[in-house]
Order: structure tokens, then C-alpha cells, then sequence
């Protein structure tokens, strides 16, 4: 998947997508948003990308206790 | 004109008959069976049918069909029919068996009205999923399938215990909301029973363990049924319990987080199920609208459809190559691309992405969240899904179907009839994504909602992006490596070891070094000298008495046999005499 569009392609399909979330719903209105950390600009890209850092970090820094040979049980 | 058959009694009956069966008729026959237990799943009316009485007590009624057991009773029925078109080639009668009897009991707990005979399907669920995880047959699997059997039997005590308490304190045997309650002991018991078998952290640690020590078959069979079945006890029992909420919003990101970290196909895929039904129990707790509630079920719904469609891909990889880790795989999508493309239909459902039936099912939860406006929910529930989409889409799906090889693993040919039952699976996953609103007509609550509006296809959209964007820049990071990680169950298997050593250091050596030696004291120095005694007294003593009477009766004896003469006269006169006597005596007295 990551092969067939190179990085470059992805950045530009990110960008994209950061621009028509802030011209639909902060230009626009289309939304109507639950909460107010909601209006922040382009609200989806924000919380996918701190998001996935937040369970990357969490992730890795548990391993440094919980990951074990896997004959650990044996 | 019967008006109702148990689609479930009927699956359990018929299953019963395929042992004896011969070798070849036994794939057609199972699919038969299903089929069967499916359309009479579709034909099933609504209402209430059928009454017992038990010990002077009248349990009535005992099937309820209504909008919410019909939606999970349709799911059910239909993915053991794909289960088993899944499983048609094998020569196992034993999974086969299994897996249409828990088809059977997952059907019979949607239709059960009264509490006695939804414990009985219940119970039933954990026997027909222990079968399916020894039918593995390797040392692994006889030891996760025992760890399985012992965590389900203590939720079911704790589940029985609630429920006799229920009955004993109501006097009712209706299985409905038990919201009246709330707080009291055997609410919780209860509960716990529930949220036991829905894989809730911290009793969560048997998914994981045992789904992936079952066959391939088998795991596509034990992922929809006990936690969806636990899903729809909840949405019955417990609508509207506010600790549901967070137990689910935690439970849904424990469980990605953990899959980031997983090496083995169907372990990360166990550990989405955690994730998933972390939705669903959300909602149940976020169901004080009706919002919430119907949004567990399209979820439980849907996700049933995608998970067992990925459980089949990740099985048909296991199938050809005999492998289960991604650090042994790679670049798998060459040779099947069917596979391939059952697989990222699957994964593009669960991580909700517009057109796939995952986005329609979850996003009633995520907008239920939003209308009572607990924020926690919605933003943890909002990071669980950019968790999918990292651990599955990406993780899963670079290092298994693209990638580079990473060992020189055989391939062999996945059977037409696994093909089959990924490829319908596939179709439905995105009819369901595209006409969100037939499927909606199912749900148990009316409900005027819509999926796809601009805001949501927009936010998902950039939570696709940015996801894959920081997968892209931890790719070196996020390499699988071949190591498991602890879960809850470290506890309990590392607890009995301990146990075992603690017995060995404590216990044996009492017991020989000082319970034996005190024992072997009192017998040397207390009880042997007094039997001898004993003995000495008996043989001296005692025995006297017995020879001293019986000489004396010997004597005796020949002193009155002297009497006996044998002649008549004698006898007359001693008769005569004995007359005067009595007689003398009687005069005097």
C-alpha cells in the first residue's frame, strides 16, 4: 500500500485533506460540533495525528516492561 | 400450524446427529443444517412462545422475539453459516459439531426470555468454545483451553450466584433490565458474569490467551459468539449503567494499544476484539439514549461481519503457509490476492472508513458520546480508532500481504469453499457501507440518523490520513518483533507456578519433616507400648473369662444330664415332684 503511492503522494493527500476540513467546516459550517475542542481548525487530522502518538508512545513505553522471550512461559 | 421453531434447538438437535454420519456427507450435511437454522432465524415472528413447569412453578414465557434478539439471532445464524461453508473441507467431525452447537446456544441466548434457560445456552457457549480450542490438539491449545474453561467456570459461578439471588429476591424469572436494581450485590454479580464473557479488562486476559490456540477454523467461530453474546446480555440487562461507559472507553484503546504491540496474526486480531467490544460496551453505558443502545447493536452487527472476514483472511494465510507471525511473512499478497483483498475490506471496515459497514456501525456510539456530551468517551473512543487503523491497516496489513519476505515460507493453494465464505463476507461488509439505511430499519430502537455527513466523512478522513502519516514516520519503529507481551493472565499463569513452588517449600516439608516425625513420635512412643499392653492383658486376663465359663456350663451341663435318664417313669416323678413344689409354694404364699 505504502509502495504503490509514494511519501511524496501521501503528504500531498494529507495537505488535501487538512484543506477541505478547514474550507467545509470552518469556512463553510457543514459540521455542527458536540464540544468546543471541536472548532479547532481541520479537528480530524489533529486528533488522528496526536492520537496515534499518544498510542505509539503508551505502546512502546509498556513494552519496556511487558515484552518477553517468547518461551517466557515454558 | 406451530407458530414458532427454535432456530437454535434445532441447530443443537441436528448437530448432534453428525457423528455418526458417514465421512462425506458431513460437510453438505453441516451446511445443510445451517442453512436450515438461518431461514428459520429469518422466518421467526415476533412475540412471546412457550411456557414450563418447573417444581410447582410457572416459567412462562420462555422465547422472546422482539427487535433486539431477532438482529443479534440474524447475525448469529448467519456467520455459523459462513463458518461452517469456511470449514466444508475438513475432516473434522469434532469442529464442525461445535461450531453449529454454538451456533445453536449463541441463537438460544438472543431468544431467551427467562433467565434459567438463557444461564443454560450461556453455559453451553464455553463448552462448545473449549471444544473448538482442543481441537487444535497441541500442547498449547489442551493448556489455553483449560486456562479457558477455568476463568469462564468462575464467571458463570458469579453470574449464577447473581441470578439466584435475582429470583430468590424479585421472585421473577424474566430476563429483562435489571437498571432497577443498580448497586445491589447481585447487579454486580451479574455484571460481572457479563463483562467477564464481553472481555473487559481487567478479565479480558482468556481472549487473548485462547483465540489464537484454536484452529483456524475454530477462531472464526469463537470470535463472534461469547463476547457478542455478552454484548447483547448487556444491552438487555444493563442499559444505561454509567460505569460501562468508562470500562468500554479504556477497554477500547487497552485493547489497540496492546495490538500495536503483537507479532502473531490472530492474537493482534484477538486483541481488536477487545478494542472493538470496547465500543459496544460503551454504548451500552452511554445508553440512556436510545442512541447509544441501537449504535452497540449495529456495531456488535457489523462487527461480527468484518472480524470474522479478517479471522478467515488472517486463517487462510495461516492455511497456506503454516505461519502465524508477521516476522515470518511478508509479501503474501502476490500469491493470494484474494486473500489479500478480503483482508483490507476487513481492515478498512473495523477502522471505520466511509463506504465500509465499520463506519456505519460505529458512528451512532461516537455521535451517542457527543449528545450527552461526555467527552472522555468521545475522544477515547476517537484514539481507539486511530489505534485500528495503525495496528491493523497499516501494521498488519504492510508486514503481511506487502513488505519484503521475510522467510521461505511454502504456499499452498486456499480451498474454493474459504474463498466462498471471505468473498460473501466481503460483499456484505460494503452493501452494509452503502445503504447504511436498509440496515438501519433493523436496529431495535427507531432512529432518525445519518452517517454520512460532511463534518464525519471529513474528520474521518483526517483521522486516516494523519494516522498512516505517523506510521510512515515510525516505520522503522513499528517493525514487528518476535516476542509476546504480559497480559492480566500473567497473573494467574505465573500464579499457579507460584503457588506450586510455595505448596513445595511449605506444605511437603511440613508434611514429611514435621507432621510425619510427630506422627511417627506418637505411634512409636504412645500408641505401640499401649497395644502392647494391651495385648499382654487380653492374652492374661481377658482370655480367662471365656475358658471360666465355658468349663462352667460344661460342668453344668453334666451335672443336668445326669437327669436325662431317658425313661419315662423318671421323668413322672420328677414332674410330680416339681407339681408339689409349685404347689407348697403357693399354699405358703
Amino acid at each position: 500500500m505504502i509502495r504503490m503511492i509514494s511519501k511524496k503522494t501521501f503528504y500531498w493527500i494529507c495537505l488535501i485533506v487538512v484543506i477541505l476540513e478547514i474550507v467545509f467546516l470552518k469556512i463553510m459550517h457543514l459540521g455542527h460540533p458536540y464540544f468546543d475542542f471541536e472548532e479547532l481548525p481541520a479537528f480530524g487530522a489533529i486528533i488522528g495525528f496526536l492520537g496515534t502518538l499518544f498510542i505509539v508512545v503508551v505502546a512502546k513505553s509498556l513494552s519496556l516492561f511487558i515484552t518477553k522471550r517468547e518461551d517466557y512461559y515454558d | 400450524m406451530i407458530d414458532f421453531i427454535h432456530p437454535g434447538l434445532v441447530l443443537i438437535l441436528a448437530a448432534t446427529l453428525l457423528p455418526v454420519l458417514p465421512k462425506n456427507l458431513r460437510g453438505p450435511y453441516s451446511v445443510l443444517v445451517a442453512t436450515v437454522g438461518f431461514f428459520l432465524t429469518l422466518i421467526a415472528g415476533q412475540g412471546f412462545y412457550g411456557s414450563i413447569s418447573l417444581f410447582g412453578i410457572e416459567i412462562s414465557p420462555l422465547v422472546r422475539v422482539d427487535k433486539l434478539s431477532l438482529l443479534f439471532a440474524y447475525i448469529f445464524s448467519f456467520i455459523g453459516l459462513i463458518g461452517i461453508i469456511y470449514c466444508y473441507h475438513i475432516d473434522d467431525w469434532l469442529q464442525q459439531f461445535a461450531g453449529l452447537l454454538y451456533t445453536g446456544a449463541s441463537v438460544g441466548v438472543s431468544f431467551a426470555a427467562d433467565i434459567l434457560s438463557f444461564y443454560l445456552f450461556w453455559e453451553m457457549l464455553s463448552f462448545c468454545a473449549v471444544l473448538l480450542i482442543w481441537s487444535e490438539r497441541t500442547k498449547e491449545s489442551t493448556e489455553a483451553g483449560y486456562r479457558y474453561i477455568l476463568v469462564h467456570i468462575a464467571g458463570g459461578l458469579s453470574l449464577f450466584a447473581g441470578i439466584m439471588i435475582f429470583i430468590y429476591q424479585t421472585g421473577s424469572f424474566t430476563f429483562d433490565s435489571f437498571m432497577a436494581h443498580s448497586g445491589e450485590p447481585f447487579w454486580w454479580f451479574i455484571l460481572i458474569g457479563f463483562i467477564l464473557c464481553a472481555a473487559v479488562p481487567p478479565l479480558h486476559a482468556w481472549l487473548p490467551d485462547a483465540y489464537p490456540a484454536a484452529t483456524i477454523y475454530g477462531s472464526v467461530f469463537l470470535n463472534p459468539f461469547t463476547t457478542k453474546a455478552a454484548v447483547y446480555a448487556l444491552i438487555r440487562g444493563f442499559p444505561g449503567a454509567e460505569v460501562l461507559i468508562y470500562l468500554g472507553s479504556v477497554m477500547a484503546v487497552y485493547g489497540v494499544i496492546y495490538a500495536l504491540l503483537e507479532n502473531n496474526l490472530r492474537r493482534l486480531l484477538s486483541y481488536h476484539i477487545v478494542s472493538q467490544v470496547g465500543y459496544m460496551v460503551a454504548g451500552v453505558g452511554l445508553g440512556v439514549i436510545t442512541l447509544g443502545l441501537n449504535g452497540s447493536a449495529s456495531h456488535a452487527f457489523n462487527h461480527i461481519l468484518y472480524k470474522c472476514l479478517l479471522f478467515m483472511s488472517a486463517g487462510a494465510v495461516i492455511y497456506a503457509t503454516g505461519k502465524q507471525k508477521m516476522t515470518e511473512l511478508g509479501d503474501f499478497g502476490r500469491y493470494a490476492p484474494i486473500t489479500a483483498i478480503s483482508f483490507f475490506v476487513g481492515a478498512f471496515s473495523i477502522a471505520g472508513f466511509p463506504l465500509t459497514n465499520g463506519f456505519i456501525g460505529k458512528s451512532p456510539i461516537i455521535s451517542a458520546a457527543g449528545e450527552i456530551h461526555n467527552a472522555f468517551a468521545y475522544i477515547m473512543l476517537n484514539v481507539a480508532t486511530c489505534g485500528t487503523i495503525i495496528s491493523i491497516i497499516c501494521k498488519m496489513g504492510y508486514y503481511t500481504f506487502f513488505s519484503d519476505k521475510k522467510s521461505d515460507y511454502p504456499v499452498r493453494e486456499t480451498p474454493i469453499n474459504m474463498k466462498i465464505a471471505m468473498l460473501i463476507t466481503s460483499a456484505l461488509c460494503i452493501l452494509i457501507g452503502i445503504f447504511p439505511h436498509a440496515f438501519y430499519a433493523y436496529l431495535p430502537f427507531p432512529m432518525d440518523y445519518e452517517p454520512y455527513t460532511a463534518a464525519h466523512i471529513l474528520d474521518t478522513l483526517g483521522i486516516f490520513s494523519f494516522t498512516s502519516l505517523v506510521f510512515i514516520l515510525f516505520l522503522k519503529k513499528l517493525k514487528p518483533k518476535p516476542y509476546i507481551n504480559l497480559d492480566m493472565d500473567w497473573f494467574y499463569r505465573k500464579g499457579a507456578v507460584v503457588t506450586n513452588k510455595t505448596l513445595d517449600k511449605t506444605v511437603i516439608p511440613a508434611e514429611y519433616d514435621f507432621i510425619n516425625n510427630v506422627w511417627r513420635w506418637i505411634l512409636d512412643s504412645v500408641v505401640i507400648p499401649i497395644s502392647k499392653r494391651l495385648t499382654l492383658f487380653e492374652n492374661t486376663k481377658m482370655n480367662g473369662i471365656p475358658i471360666f465359663m465355658s468349663n462352667a456350663a460344661k460342668a453344668t451341663g453334666d451335672g443336668i444330664a445326669q437327669f436325662g435318664s431317658g425313661k419315662i417313669q423318671d421323668y413322672a416323678v420328677y414332674m410330680v415332684i416339681f407339681m408339689a413344689l409349685a404347689l407348697i409354694l403357693y399354699i405358703i404364699l
